[in-house]
């Protein structure tokens, strides 16, 4: 049933990651990314490894779900693991052929940037695995309202996202219900060639833009209605408040940076 | 039994009928929903069949199916005696022969005249322009629309205006079997009482068959031959409107009403009075209840 | 019981490009009691909608003053305040619904008016009780149906303490269930907290459930009165698109014809209960 579309990819659990302050949660994987970057050697990146699979079982997400996010990702790691084989010259030759060679250093690297990828896909997929998307939305809102200063309105931007978010499946429900009926028509989506079936589109497209013009005028008057009146001297229901959980996150975060730094300058860079 | 309904149902040969149908939301997940399980009806041709049950009963997916925008998980659907999905390559002239009319037809509106918007159905037909032009003609008059209609833009018309266009965009392929769900929803009352009397001349007409589907029990009374019940995924009820309405406790069991004059007449059966119960519409109660009644003596029996 | 909204000589017409602007009023006055149940009947295109529009302020009339609790409709400054006090439901439930979270959206009125957080949950989860839709608060909103919607946003309305609620043909889209739901929530919302509600309708039933009925066309007010009274004038009524309840449209017949059924009957129980003395 189309009705049961889910928005973003929230997975529901009872978990210290789902508790944790959005704001924290955005950060914390800001940061994720800048210390994966850091990393020189497989040392420090066992460190980033480990801190990945720890905040994976904690969150109480199957695994499963982490693969699902993984999977469009997969070529682009194996093409950049070839890459790195194939280019990276250093270390014992283990086979050569033609003008190609393959090092033992080369595929340490592949194995390096891999790892690394996969590290990235995951940590980023937690946040919206374990985040409501109009928390996110929120805490960027939140965490950007420094930018009023510089007269961008964070708040407009927020507020579109959250619109945004909230009449997605609405308008998905609108297209295949249009589809169904210009079927019902006789409308022919399936053959015909390219230009033929971006034509046979039209039936389809003008209905939805007229619908999601009404509907955007029928929502303004109704926010209108409800006093919306901008960001100003607005005020949330939802307090966003760090709690204990956020700052023993942020400390286990800043102790792998830490540590990260450590390795990289106890063992030899990778690369 | 009201008028015609006998001949109807004498000449009893099924144009659309579905046997064990079956469909299953998002079969193999663990958020599976059986949507409708083991429909089997026979629509008798040139009959008019009320579709009734509460939203969520199945009767939308049901209606799908008989156009062929879902396809059982399992049971078939016959039109005219053979099964629609037989040859797939002819899943659109099936679609042609069981036209469907959506709630809310208005918003499958876009072409820039209501001529064209008509002729849409009938040029993926394939027929020829003369023949197309003809059908736009009738389908207008069908709707109870003026010519002068035709050149208009279908965004400039009132909300009324707009169903009546887009219905007649359906009747207009011309289809053995015209399913309509709930086409008087949203309508003011004259609006609703347009489209039915709309459907009636067009049945009329064409002689062709008919399935309505509303939320309101006395439309449904007032013009079915046969009221199929939906309920929970089954067919509760399929039967003729006095052996359906015979069922009133089961009706309002299943969170339907039943006609407010039916339920005056039940309630004075209650009282022990002899009234029939098989009465839906003002004009009958009246017709009843009048020479029963003492009074004045304009209409004295 | 004083007027809490007021037209006063109100003339409205829509724009439309190059051609004469539409009148949808004129000369009209409406006065509606605080505390008051009032239906609005009339066809599509009687300019019922209007009237709601000019409610709060998101029409303003080009001759003619609103005035909502002395409030002018026409005074910028006053808007938000007779917003905050005249809240609106509209037909499509799908458009009026702005978070993704049903309690997120109940708040989002107060949050515009800066209520205190706290307050704002307190009064979240009061509307929610109040519509019966607290159980829900978590869900998404394109998940419930139609008439669930059409509370949250009740329940969105109700959480900015309005002294009013226009409802503007809540139940058009809702199937039999939805309709009763939201009616029994709108009639709970004026017995027990006393607010006054202006409730636009083209079912006739519900209209039957109304303190005071006002039945417009062509811009005009054509009857006024209480459902009994309205609902006697089948002719101007059905005249005007409309029509009336059957349980008044059989005895109407039947009281033409002379016999003697006393009073103004509304409802199929009134109707059976005087029928069952003269039958039997």
């Amino acid at each position: 049933m189309l009705s049961d579309i889910t928005i973003g990819q929230y997975y529901k659990a009872q978990s210290v990651v789902h508790r944790m302050d959005a704001r924290m949660k955005l950060i914390l994987t800001v940061l994720f990314i800048v210390i994966i970057f850091l990393c020189k050697n497989f040392f420090s990146l066992a460190v980033m490894f480990v801190l990945t699979a720890v905040s994976i079982l904690v969150s109480r997400v199957p695994f499963r779900m982490f693969f699902k996010s993984l999977k469009p990702i997969i070529p682009i790691i194996l093409i950049t693991a070839a890459l790195n084989i194939f280019y990276v010259k250093k270390g014992t030759e283990l086979l050569s052929f033609w003008k190609i060679s393959v090092t033992t250093g080369g595929l340490s690297t592949a194995f390096f940037m891999a790892v690394r990828i996969i590290c990235l896909i995951m940590v980023s997929s937690l946040l919206t695995y374990t985040t409501v998307p109009t928390q996110l939305t929120d805490a960027i809102e939140r965490l950007l309202s420094p930018l009023n200063v510089l007269h961008i309105s964070v708040h407009t931007l927020a507020m579109m996202m959250t619109l945004a978010l909230r009449f997605i499946p609405t308008l998905i429900e609108e297209i295949e219900r249009i589809t169904n009926a210009q079927k019902a028509r006789g409308a022919d989506f399936e053959s015909g060639r390219f230009l033929e079936r971006v034509k046979a589109m039209i039936p389809v497209l003008i209905p939805l833009f007229v619908s999601a013009f009404r509907r955007a005028y029928e929502l303004s008057f109704a926010m209108t209605c409800r006093c919306y009146h901008g960001g100003e001297g607005r005020t949330r229901m939802k307090q966003m408040k760090l709690s204990a959980v956020d700052f023993a996150a942020l400390g286990v975060f800043l102790l792998s940076l830490a540590g990260v730094i450590v390795l990289n300058r106890f063992f030899q860079a990778m690369i | 039994m009201k008028k015609g309904t006998e001949d109807v149902l004498l000449n009893n040969t099924p144009i659309l009928s579905t046997e064990d149908l079956t469909y299953i939301y998002q079969k193999g997940t663990n958020s599976e929903v059986t949507a409708i399980q083991d429909v089997s009806v026979d629509i008798l041709q040139g009959e008019l069949v009320g579709i009734i049950g509460h939203t969520g009963s199945g009767k939308s997916t049901l209606i799908e199916h008989f156009n062929a925008l879902k396809k059982g998980t399992s049971g078939r659907v016959l039109l005219d005696g053979s099964d629609i999905w037989a040859d797939k390559s002819k899943i659109r002239s099936v679609r042609f022969r069981v036209g469907v009319c959506f709630q809310y037809p208005e918003y499958q509106l876009f072409e820039e005249t209501v001529a064209k918007d008509i002729a849409f159905g009938p040029k993926n037909m394939g027929l020829s322009e003369e023949e197309v032009n003809r059908r736009v003609t009738d389908a207008l008059t069908y709707v109870g629309l003026s010519q002068s209609y035709a050149e208009k833009s279908p965004f400039d018309l009132s909300g009324g205006e707009k169903r009546r266009v887009a219905i007649a965009g359906i009747m207009a392929m011309e289809p053995q079997v015209l399913v309509l769900d709930e086409p008087c929803a949203g309508l003011d009352p004259k609006g609703r009482a347009t489209v039915l009397q709309m459907i009636a001349s067009y049945r009329a007409k064409t002689g062709c068959t008919v399935l309505l589907v509303s939320h309101s029990m006395e439309d449904v009374a007032a013009i079915a031959d046969r009221i199929l019940v939906m309920n929970r995924a089954h067919v509760a009820f399929f039967d003729t409107v006095d052996a359906v309405f015979s069922h009133a406790e089961e009706l309002q069991e299943m969170g339907l009403d039943i006609p407010r004059i039916t339920q005056l007449m039940l309630s004075l059966r209650e009282k022990g009075i002899d009234v029939p119960a098989n009465l839906y519409t003002v004009q009958q109660a009246y017709d009843a209840l009048r020479p029963r009644l003492k009074g004045g003596s304009r209409h004295a029996q | 019981m004083r007027a809490f909204i007021e037209f006063k000589d109100v003339s409205f017409s829509y724009d439309v490009e190059d051609a004469q602007p539409v009148p949808v009023l004129q000369h009209f006055d409406l006065a509606i009691a605080q505390g008051d149940f009032v239906a609005i009947l009339g066809h599509n295109g009687s300019g019922k909608s209007t009237v709601a529009k000019l409610c709060n302020g998101i029409e303003i009339p080009q001759s003619g003053d609103v005035t909502v609790n002395g409030m002018n409709t026409k005074e910028e400054e006053n808007l938000l305040e007779i917003r905050r006090h005249v809240g609106m439901v509209f037909q499509n439930p799908d458009n009026q619904i702005v978070a993704t979270i049903v309690e997120d959206d109940v708040a989002f009125g107060p949050e515009n008016l800066g209520v205190e957080p706290a307050e704002i949950r307190r009064r979240v989860d009061q509307a929610l009780r109040d519509v019966g839709m607290y159980d829900l608060r978590f869900s998404e909103p394109h998940k419930l149906s139609g008439g669930q919607k059409q509370r949250v946003a009740i329940a969105g309305v109700i959480a900015m303490q309005p002294a009013c609620i226009v409802l503007d043909e809540p139940t058009a889209m809702l199937d039999p269930r939805g309709r009763k739901d939201v009616m029994k929530t709108v009639q709970m919302l004026n017995r027990d907290f006393g607010i006054t509600v202006l409730y636009i309708t083209h079912f006739m039933e519900e209209a039957a459930k109304a303190n005071r009925v006002v039945v417009m066309d062509k811009g005009r007010i054509l009857l006024d009165g209480t459902p009994r009274e309205v609902f006697q004038h089948d002719d101007a009524l059905r005249a005007a698109g409309l029509e009336v309840p059957q349980a008044t449209e059989l005895s109407l017949l039947l009281k033409r014809d002379g016999v003697p059924l006393s009073g103004s009957i509304l409802t199929i129980e009134e109707l059976s209960r005087q029928l069952e003395e003269l039958l039997s």
